[in-house]
């Protein structure tokens, strides 16, 4: 049962995984403290429902419009809002991006009710059983996904131009503007392309959990967690946050109940805060 | 700088254009009762205002939409069968946005813009309580229609009047239930860990040590976690005869596809209504969803007068399958004008001593009130059967037999 | 003649919150008790989050704090000794939430104020079940008789909570306080003892805010978890005082009056709206989009803009008049 308790929660801990990511490239790399994160996350479990729905789209192949949806809805939001004040304090971006999600969940909640939604997908509660340990189908589709999209971004920020832009604004934005990088259009794109991170994890979510307004109010809070423990600025370690705080949630739920694994998480979260404040993978903060 | 201001502006413009379209809206607020605040006179002229507290929006919007609808077939009967008392009946919701907060500044409201002598609702027991404890202090009494936790009837007012059966009530049934199957001995309480599945839980820890069975576990959850597979195999290692679940809607089907998914095998699944038994439970949990027994306050098949015809009104007039949240609203409508015409005023004195002596028969049973509020309603048992709700306790109502529930591992 | 003309908006304010439960309905009186309540712990907030400039997302912490040991304690040891206890026990709860976050700066103390409130949350409702009898609720104690008295109640505590804060921010401890805002480091290069102060603004805080939820407890005569230790309630907090103006004296009255006026404004308007879907949603849906305008357009809020406003007008008037007389 260890060992099935285990696999359980790096499954869990991948869909965790890319929740934080997306968060990763926005605050870990680009500093803006974005408080709506979650509300992306539900805003991309819309995305997929209604496609789901409406045209009866299988929920990963709708993975690419909520990526190019939220894509687009990050940098809206960037260019209309978070430009203004992104020199401005955390305080302000906090407060901003508050506010933005406040305007996100009560929008979804105008346009589709508090119901709480599901799709019936036939795959989403079967297992696969190897030696006697179970897999569940959708949340191992969800596990390749999530590895799929890690290895992308990656690569997209160590090895593209877009991506070393990114990288030098992150370390100084007035060298990289000296240097002729157009800083707030790359700041735009590293702001749409995690919001864009955040719709996908919305549509993997689906299969799995409702959605409902309030749904992405508990992700905000998990996905800073997940960028913290680890480590800012480092996609690879809010991979392995992800899949850590996972494993700690199923542990917890099985072995002491279901309410400890949220106590167990926001305990970790401030020990790390406390005591290795640079995470587990991050360069240290000053 | 220099293009700031337009931005400004068009901000300005903006917010003071939403705020014009709001206004506008106004307007259009009469369709829904009573509007703002010319309602001033409940009793005046030849219409009467009766106040409704519910939950339009938030969290419990989808159960006080269904309030709503039993409230309006019940409002549509009573006009076209002349009024109370003579006159015309007009109801005014009131959000409490599933807050007890709210909830509380409701009844504020309707005392002071509507001189309300009445309060109906709300919906959750979270919001009653307040709603109970503020009515009390303005002496006006408050039927509670749907509201199942057991304290909602304990503050010691002498102005609540609860319709529904309680949690205990629910609880009590279950164990009567396996008493008479006489094959269970361990069990289990797997429970949402708000307002409704606490009280649930309380309420089958007093029960089941009186009817002696032994709980082996006790899990809390909440409808919020994306995974009950390790809480379920909790459940699974104690190997508890009856697992007893108090359950909102999506978490009931994630719950028993889950458990299908990890076999866990009980003797009963057994549920304090809610979740388990609106209608949409059987197709959403499919198979899982079989020989599961939930406690409940009503079904379409009862025997009362009234009942089925309910059931088609409803279906026929908002396309819904109505649960007894409906019914229960229905008949709350009915007690307040029994109570109303017993009492041939409309005055919050009359009106509460007339409730306390009334005796009437409804669609939703028989009503009469004991000296706590609480009217004495039966809890039945229904079980899915291929699909469907069967009722199946007690004997002298029910319209099928018990199954007996097989391992996931020998079902087809 | 400065100090007295200081001193004319808050006695105008303090006679029409005297003369209002006597022409108001009871609707009305609560919604100022409501206010009151409200702004009484955006003072306290605004020690914390405006004068310190340290952004506490987690004041409902102490908030459901004091409202629990007000509703556990108010039947054995009677009102007053309860609303005392709620007082203590906020405090000293702040103290090691103090050392635990103070040890983080800018978002990284936000998230941690927010991890203690949540959980507080769950332990409140899952793990102290025994004491707090979880989401089943808890009937409170009230304070009053008369259901009207909270009126003065709240406003008492307003007062007493406008009293201290404004002591304090204009005293020594306020302009360490703002130096500690403005530059923590060269606060404490020059000599400014940073951690201490941060507390000591945090345990007058949170002692304020028991207090409030305290009263919040009492008046509603019920709770649960859900109620007082929610995220809502930290937001709601804070998003009044942005709205006021933080670290200004009078933005978190000028916010709740605003806030509260314009939810039951919202709330009667725009019911039966068909096209809206949700018209609660789309008054949080205003709410959000003006919180965005003011961080965007006005950081300083209603108060401090319009305070700023008036120091100019004000300037321009004495330095026409100079020129004037110059000429």
């Amino acid at each position: 049962m260890f060992l099935q308790t285990i696999i359980n929660g790096l499954l869990l801990g991948a869909l965790y995984a890319i929740v934080g990511m997306g968060l990763s490239i926005v605050f870990g790399t680009m500093r803006i403290v974005n408080f709506a994160h979650g509300q992306f996350v539900m805003v991309g479990m819309y995305i997929t429902y209604t496609l789901f729905t409406v045209f009866g789209l299988d929920p990963y192949v709708s993975a690419i419009a909520s990526f190019i949806l939220c894509f687009l809805l990050g940098m809206a939001v960037y260019r209309l809002a978070i430009h203004r004040i992104v020199r401005q304090s955390d305080m302000n971006h906090i407060l901003l991006t508050a506010g933005v999600g406040l305007m996100l969940t009560n929008l979804a909640q105008m346009v589709y009710n508090t119901n709480q939604l599901t799709i019936n997908l036939s795959y989403s509660h079967h297992d696969l059983v190897i030696g006697g340990l179970r897999i569940n189908i959708a949340y191992l589709i969800s596990f390749v996904i999530a590895s799929v999209v890690a290895a992308l971004l990656f690569w997209f920020i160590m090895k593209t131009e877009t991506g070393r832009a990114i990288r030098a604004i992150s370390q100084n934005d007035a060298a990289a503007a000296l240097s002729g990088i157009h800083v707030t259009r790359t700041t735009m794109l590293a702001f749409g392309l995690g919001i864009a991170v955040a719709g996908v994890a919305g549509t993997l979510l689906l299969p799995i959990h409702y959605v409902d307004p309030s749904v992405g109010d508990a992700f905000s809070l998990l996905a800073f967690i997940i960028v913290v423990l680890g480590g800012m600025g480092s996609i690879l370690g809010s991979a392995v946050g992800g899949l850590l705080i996972g494993v700690i949630a199923q542990l917890a739920s099985y072995y002491l109940g279901q309410s400890y694994s949220d106590v167990l998480t926001y305990i970790v979260f401030l020990l790390v805060l406390l005591f290795k404040p640079s995470g587990l993978l991050g360069r240290s903060r000053v | 700088m220099r293009n700031r201001r337009p931005t400004r502006l068009l901000a300005t413009l903006t917010l003071a254009g939403l705020f014009a379209l709001a206004g506008c809206g106004t307007g259009n607020s009469g369709a829904q009762g009573a509007s703002g605040n010319s309602g001033g006179g409940s009793g005046s002229g030849d219409t009467l205002t009766l106040g409704v507290i519910t939950s339009i929006t938030g969290a419990d919007s989808e159960f006080g939409k269904a309030q709503k609808e039993g409230y309006e077939v019940a409002l549509d009967e009573i006009n076209a069968a002349g009024g109370i008392l003579g006159k015309k009946v007009q109801l005014v919701y009131l959000d409490d946005k599933s807050s007890a907060q709210e909830a509380a500044k409701d009844v504020d409201q309707l005392v002071s813009q509507y001189h309300a002598q009445l309060i109906l609702g709300p919906y959750s027991s979270g919001s009653a309580l307040a709603v109970v404890k503020k009515a009390d202090t303005y002496k006006i009494p408050d039927i509670v229609p749907t509201a199942t936790a057991a304290n909602v009837t304990q503050t010691g007012s002498k102005y609540v009047f609860r319709l529904c059966a309680t949690s205990d009530d629910y609880a009590k049934a279950i164990c009567d239930l396996l008493k008479q199957q006489g094959d269970a001995k361990t069990m289990a309480i797997v429970h949402e860990d708000q307002n409704f599945g606490t009280s649930a839980e309380k309420a089958m820890l007093k029960y089941a040590q009186q009817y002696g069975f032994q709980v082996v576990d006790d899990e809390s959850y909440s409808t919020k976690d994306l995974d009950y597979k390790a809480m379920l195999q909790r459940v699974k290692q104690k190997h508890p005869d009856v697992i007893y679940f108090a359950s909102y809607s999506k978490d009931a089907v994630a719950l028993m596809k889950q458990a299908q998914e990890i076999d866990l095998d009980a003797k009963y699944f057994t549920a304090a209504g809610t979740g388990f038994s609106v209608a949409t439970f059987p197709q959403d949990a499919g198979k899982a969803a079989e020989y599961t027994l939930a406690a409940g306050q009503w079904d379409p098949s009862a025997k009362w007068q009234g009942s089925k015809e309910f059931y088609d009104k409803v279906h026929q007039k908002f396309g819904d399958y109505p649960s007894y949240h409906d019914m229960e609203a229905y008949a709350a409508l009915y007690v307040a004008k029994a109570a109303i015409e017993k009492a041939g005023a409309y005055d919050a004195q009359k009106i509460r001593d007339a409730l306390a002596n009334l005796q009437m028969d409804t669609a939703f049973g028989p009503i009469k009130f004991d000296s706590t509020g609480q009217n004495a309603h039966p809890v039945i048992v229904t079980q899915v059967q291929n699909g469907k709700f069967v009722t199946v306790y007690p004997p002298d109502a029910a319209s099928g037999k018990l199954l007996p529930t097989p391992p996931w591992s020998q079902r087809k | 003649m400065n100090r007295i003309r200081s001193w004319i908006l808050p006695v105008l304010a303090l006679i029409v919150f005297a003369v209002i439960p006597f022409t108001a309905s009871f609707y009305y009186q609560q919604i100022f008790f409501y206010i009151f309540l409200f702004a009484g712990v955006g003072f306290a907030w605004n020690l914390v989050g405006g004068y310190a400039g340290q952004l506490s997302l987690g004041h409902a912490a102490f908030f459901g704090i004091g409202a629990y040991t007000y509703a556990l304690l108010a039947q054995h040891i009677g009102v007053w000794p309860a609303l005392l206890a709620a007082a203590v026990l906020s405090t000293v709860s702040a103290a090691p939430i103090g050392l635990i976050c103070f040890r983080l700066r800018g978002p990284y103390f936000a998230l941690a104020t927010i991890a203690v409130a949540q959980l507080l949350l769950v332990l409140a409702t899952n793990q102290f079940k025994d004491l707090t009898q979880g989401a089943a609720g808890l009937l409170v104690q009230g304070m009053v008789s008369d259901p009207s008295l909270y009126y003065w109640v709240a406003l008492g505590f307003m007062i007493l909570a406008f009293a201290i804060t404004a002591l304090l921010a204009t005293s020594k401890t306020g302009y360490y306080l703002m130096a500690i805002r403005e530059d923590e480091d060269t606060a404490q290069t020059v000599t400014i003892n940073t951690p201490l102060y941060k507390l000591y603004a945090l345990l007058v805080s949170a002692l304020l805010t028991g207090v409030g939820g305290a009263i919040f407890a009492a008046n509603l005569g019920t709770i649960q978890p859900n109620d007082v230790f929610s995220g809502a309630i930290s937001n709601q907090v804070v998003f009044l005082s942005i709205l006021g103006g933080t670290g200004t004296l009078f933005g978190p009255l000028v916010g709740a009056v605003i806030l509260e006026f314009a939810s039951d404004w919202l709330k009667n308007a725009l019911t039966g709206v068909a096209w809206l879907g949700d018209p609660n949603a789309f008054a949080f849906f205003l709410y959000g989009l003006l919180i965005v305008l003011v961080v965007m357009f006005m950081p300083a809020g209603i108060v401090g803009t319009l305070t700023k406003w008036w120091k100019g007008r004000v300037a321009r008037v004495q330095s026409q008049r100079t020129t004037a007389a110059g000429v």
